[in-house]
């Protein structure tokens, strides 16, 4: 590393004796290839063991380091020194529970997740002797995207619907329902309507896009939503008109 | 959900909560642009019952439609309320549009039209059709 | 009070990645009545498997392929030291779990007629690897995660450390875990443990690997009494990113790619001329090393490096097939392999070695099951050929959780509980190592650092005698200094000082196990190359390495590897 520096203003909390966070600056070497993510480890590595924070592939696909970096949701081991300006706060993600200095609490999200039925539901049951369901390029176009979401919680963190109401279900978890219910081989999407068709679910979203923005998969979440609104729209409209017949 | 599928820490020390900022929507301008929304909803709901009303008038014959419609001109207030209410409608329709390029990407052929394409042709259709209503009614 | 109340379940699973979670469900499904605690340190749509890029392989199109030919493929590829029984029961099963994956709404990536396409990878003779893009593994682990989900019988454990098992009356009755939640230890009884965490790769500086594979369930089972099988193997990958090691995946090559050197000449044709790119990823490696040695390679602010050149496959079957390699190149070193070449070097990627278990999954200790990178089965043998690790998860995963609930069923591990002083005093054991005021004792990363540059120097693409015996030396006072260590945080709650200390003690053994493995073999054969004993040696090591735990170091034996049909002959390509 070269002999560049940089000052992060990190957030610190500690349950055992904190009553609220408080900040700590640092002050690290950096080059053109550090990211924020090295300088923490810098950090922790030689001058204070006690920092605390996630992480794992440093390759932005495991979704572990989801930080605010001045603000902005991001993920550490994607986001470059370079690109900074002066001096870079480290937070951490906004609207979620703080367990300890950047670490959140993400068990609300793992929750939610489980209730979209984030799993294949087969339109007709087939065995595996009789080998894979077939599937176009095509189809698998129109979920792909969808399928993408590394749950790094940046959308969630953005999303002011969600930091005032915890009980909406949120960007990824309905991206993650609505790739199933798009999917070609899946046949449940009356089922998982019942969640997200809720007052918890699309209804809660008022489109401020945000989600979408700050997404580093460009799983657009915020579209998944919109869509997911459309078709329950058409689903009840359907079902007042036929009220017998089937949802899809 | 009745049981939980994954262990709960054992309570003993406690996350922060941060407070919700109470002026969170002036600090990123989609969040302000977002409560504008919210806000003026209630306009746009107003004249759209306004129109309502009216429509029902013409149902009920030629002397309900001229009382409604004195009742739209006189008013001074009420033409400004009008007037306001067009404006937010127009807005919300920019954001209707927006989503709608989300919720059906539209293709010509492979090219797939870019969400600001779709909102910038959608408002000059509105716009093109508001023109031809306004040429009729006034001119016709 | 530092230990919770202890739970119960029948099976406990240590690791939540690909293996683990197909153990999972084989589990669950296989009785229904019983519960499975899946203990995770991360959770686990986070573990590794998520970064496996090229694909997983399995005889799923039997055009142009057959059982026999992917079993011979492996075999060869492991340079004859796989047991050829377990590759042959391998292959069988390999289709049908890749099908079930798929029936589990894998994205694989489809032929225009809607089956599911293959892609040819290194070593393997013909296309049989199954990709969802070049995001495989990620796509796998998510659909495994999320189909987990739907089973309340699989009980999560997230975020808890494991630290050590749980053994009474040599048989294993559970595991103890850190809550990083509430920084207590728990123990979870079982009557029976599935250990599936995962490769070992950071006990090298320079690894595709994560932060978390620092091969706990290795050395958890080794000092345990289960020994450790063929250590001396580590995969290095041909291509990695300069500097962070970030993997460019072999599907690269798979699409098309070429290596050239810095005179321009696409140099394999004079190492692998038949396979070219396409050649086994051990002499890939070794054929980049000699380029560099001989000042055919360019010069970066990392080092050497070749080139990987993928700009004659167009921008659109880049962006199809390979959208991630593009994602990470341009992010990490400012590339569009659209128009310019990736600078590439071998990088330290997969431990073919592991803890020794049968076909079954089951160890040499009762009621102790291993599947995934953490085992060893063998059939990676010297040298895994790339697409077979996923697969191998999947269906070692799958049976290690069929045998597990069967023994479960059977009685399982003796039901009369451990005795509570295990767990107590492994508390004990890690308050007094690592919780207590040490003053001026060493850092943890410093012997970490020091540890990985030993191994990178004595147990790298080529080895010798000299150099292994330098990092053994090294390794064996790095030991003694970890004794000294001081960690700065004495806290509770998400600790991962002392979880990082842990696992830094965990490393250790392993890395001595792998020096020591490659300092008594007096070969070369496939990733263990010795450059003051060249060629293999059939006559005395077609065998595997087994390493037993002693306070004096490893003591090795050796076990015949099981050769039926195929015999060994020359490894050309
Ligand atoms: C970059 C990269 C690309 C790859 N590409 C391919 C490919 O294309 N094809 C292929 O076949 N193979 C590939 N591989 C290899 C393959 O991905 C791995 O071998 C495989 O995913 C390992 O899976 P696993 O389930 O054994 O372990 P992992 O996925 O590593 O999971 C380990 C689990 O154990 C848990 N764990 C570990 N220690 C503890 C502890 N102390 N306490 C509690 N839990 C613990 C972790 O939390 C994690 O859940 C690739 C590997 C890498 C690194
Ligand atoms: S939708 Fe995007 S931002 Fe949200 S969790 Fe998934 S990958 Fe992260
Ligand atoms: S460390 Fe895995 S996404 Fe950043």
């Amino acid at each position: 590393m070269s002999d560049k520096m940089k000052k992060l203003t990190v957030t610190r909390y500690n349950p055992e004796t904190d009553s609220a966070p408080r900040t700590q600056t640092y002050e690290v070497p950096y080059d053109d290839d550090t990211v924020v993510l090295d300088a923490l480890n810098h950090i922790k590595d030689q001058q204070d063991g006690t920092l605390t924070y996630r992480w794992s592939c440093r390759m932005g696909v495991c979704g572990s380091c989801g930080m605010n970096v001045n603000g902005v949701p991001k993920l550490t081991c994607a986001t470059f020194l370079r690109d900074f300006e002066g001096d870079i706060t480290v937070e951490p993600l906004a609207n979620f529970p703080i367990m300890r200095d950047l670490v959140v609490n993400m068990s609300d999200f793992m929750e939610k997740l489980k209730r979209v039925k984030p799993w294949l539901i087969p339109k007709e049951e087939k065995s595996i002797d009789e080998g894979e369901y077939l599937q176009t390029p095509r189809q698998l176009e129109a979920y792909r995207q969808f399928s993408m979401c590394i749950n790094c919680m940046l959308c969630y963190a953005a999303c002011p619907v969600y930091g005032k109401h915890q009980d909406f279900l949120g960007p990824a978890a309905i991206a993650l329902g609505h790739r199933y219910n798009e999917d070609s081989r899946d046949g449940a999407r009356a089922e998982r309507n019942k969640i997200i068709g809720s007052g918890e679910g699309v209804w809660e979203c008022t489109f401020v896009g945000e989600c979408s923005e700050v997404c580093p998969k460009h799983v657009d979440p915020a579209a998944a939503i919109q869509r997911e609104k459309l078709a329950n729209v058409l689903d009840k409209i359907k079902s007042f008109i036929l009220p017998r017949g089937s949802s899809r | 959900m009745s049981a939980k599928d994954y262990r709960v820490p054992e309570p003993g020390y406690k996350d922060y909560i941060k407070p919700y900022p109470e002026l969170w929507w002036t600090k990123k301008r989609p969040y302000l642009l977002f409560m504008v929304r919210e806000f003026t909803a209630l306009f746009v709901l107003l004249f759209a019952m306004r129109l309502l009303q009216g429509l029902i008038a013409i149902s009920k014959g030629e002397a309900a439609w001229n009382a409604w419609l004195a009742g739209a001109t006189n008013s001074v207030a009420l033409a400004i309320g009008s007037l306001f209410a067009l404006f937010f409608v127009l807005f919300h329709s920019i954001t209707w549009f927006q989503a709608g390029a989300v919720v059906s990407p539209m293709r010509i052929g492979k090219f797939e039209v870019p969400p600001s394409m779709f909102v910038l042709g959608n408002m000059g259709l509105v716009v093109a059709v508001a023109a031809v209503i306004g040429y009729f009614s006034l001119g016709g | 009070m530092s230990l919770t109340d202890p739970v119960v379940h029948d099976i406990v699973l240590v690791g939540g990645g690909g293996a683990g979670i197909r153990a999972a469900i084989a589990a669950v499904e296989a009785d229904p009545k019983l519960t499975v605690a899946m203990v995770s340190k991360v959770y686990p749509m986070r573990s590794h498997t998520v970064s496996a890029e090229g694909g997983a392989a399995g005889v799923v199109k039997t055009e142009n392929d057959s059982f026999d030919l992917h079993a011979f493929d492996t075999i060869k590829g492991s340079d004859f030291i796989s047991d050829q029984d377990a590759v042959e029961a391998f292959v069988k099963e390999a289709p049908r779990e890749l099908l079930q994956l798929e029936h589990w709404g894998c994205p694989w990536s489809r032929d225009p007629d809607g089956r599911v396409a293959t892609r040819t990878f290194g070593g393997m003779s013909t296309p049989r690897t199954l990709f969802a893009a070049d995001k495989t593994g990620f796509h796998m682990l998510h659909a495994l995660f999320q189909t987990s989900l739907k089973y309340d019988r699989i009980v999560r454990y997230d975020e808890q450390f494991v630290t050590s098992l749980i053994v009474h009356d040599g048989a294993v009755r559970g595991v103890t875990a850190i809550d990083l939640h509430s920084g207590k230890l728990l123990p979870i009884y079982g009557r029976a443990v599935i250990i599936c965490t995962g490769g070992a790769g950071k006990v090298f500086p320079f690894t595709t690997n994560a932060s978390i594979k620092t091969g706990d369930g290795m050395a958890m089972a080794y000092r345990a009494g289960v020994p450790l099988k063929d250590m001396e193997f580590v995969q290095y990958h041909p291509t990695g990113l300069p500097g962070t090691g970030i993997l460019i995946t072999e599907a690269s090559r798979a699409e098309g790619g070429y290596l050239f050197n810095k005179e321009g000449d696409r140099f394999l044709s004079n190492y692998v001329p038949t396979k070219m790119e396409l050649g086994p990823r051990d002499l890939l490696s070794r054929a980049i090393i000699e380029e560099m040695e001989a000042g055919r390679a360019f010069e970066g602010k990392h080092g050497q490096y070749v080139h990987l050149d993928l700009t004659h496959l167009g921008e659109k079957k880049i962006n199809e097939r390979l959208p991630f390699v593009r994602e990470l190149a341009t992010k990490y070193v400012g590339i569009d392999p659209v128009k310019q070449p990736i600078p590439i070097r071998p990088v330290v990627h997969y431990c073919m070695g592991g803890i020794d278990t049968d076909i079954n999954g089951a160890t040499p200790l009762r009621g102790l099951y291993a599947a995934g990178e953490v085992a060893c089965v063998s059939i990676n043998g010297a040298n895994r050929l790339g697409s077979n690790s996923l697969t191998e998860c999947l269906v070692f995963g799958a049976w290690a959780g069929k045998h597990a609930a069967q023994y479960v069923r059977q009685g399982g591990s003796d039901s009369s509980p451990a005795p509570e002083s295990i767990a107590r005093d492994e508390w004990a054991r890690i308050e007094r190592t690592y919780l207590q005021d040490h003053k001026n004792g060493e850092r943890i990363a410093t012997i970490r650092h020091e540890m990985q540059d030993a191994m990178e120097k004595g147990c790298g693409v080529y080895r010798n005698g000299e150099t292994i015996q330098a990092a053994r030396d090294k390794l064996l006072t790095l030991r003694e200094r970890y004794g000294r260590i001081s960690i700065d945080d004495r806290n509770r709650v998400f600790n991962t000082d002392l979880t990082a200390a842990i696992e830094l003690d965990f490393m250790l053994d392993i890395a001595l196990a792998m020096a020591e493995g490659a300092l008594r073999r007096t070969e070369s054969r496939g990733a263990h190359q010795r450059r003051d004993h060249k060629g293999r040696n059939d006559q005395q090591f077609l065998t595997h390495t087994i390493a037993h735990r002693t306070e004096d170091g490893p003591r090795l034996e050796y076990r015949p590897a099981t050769i039926t049909r195929w015999q060994p002959e020359e490894r050309k390509y």
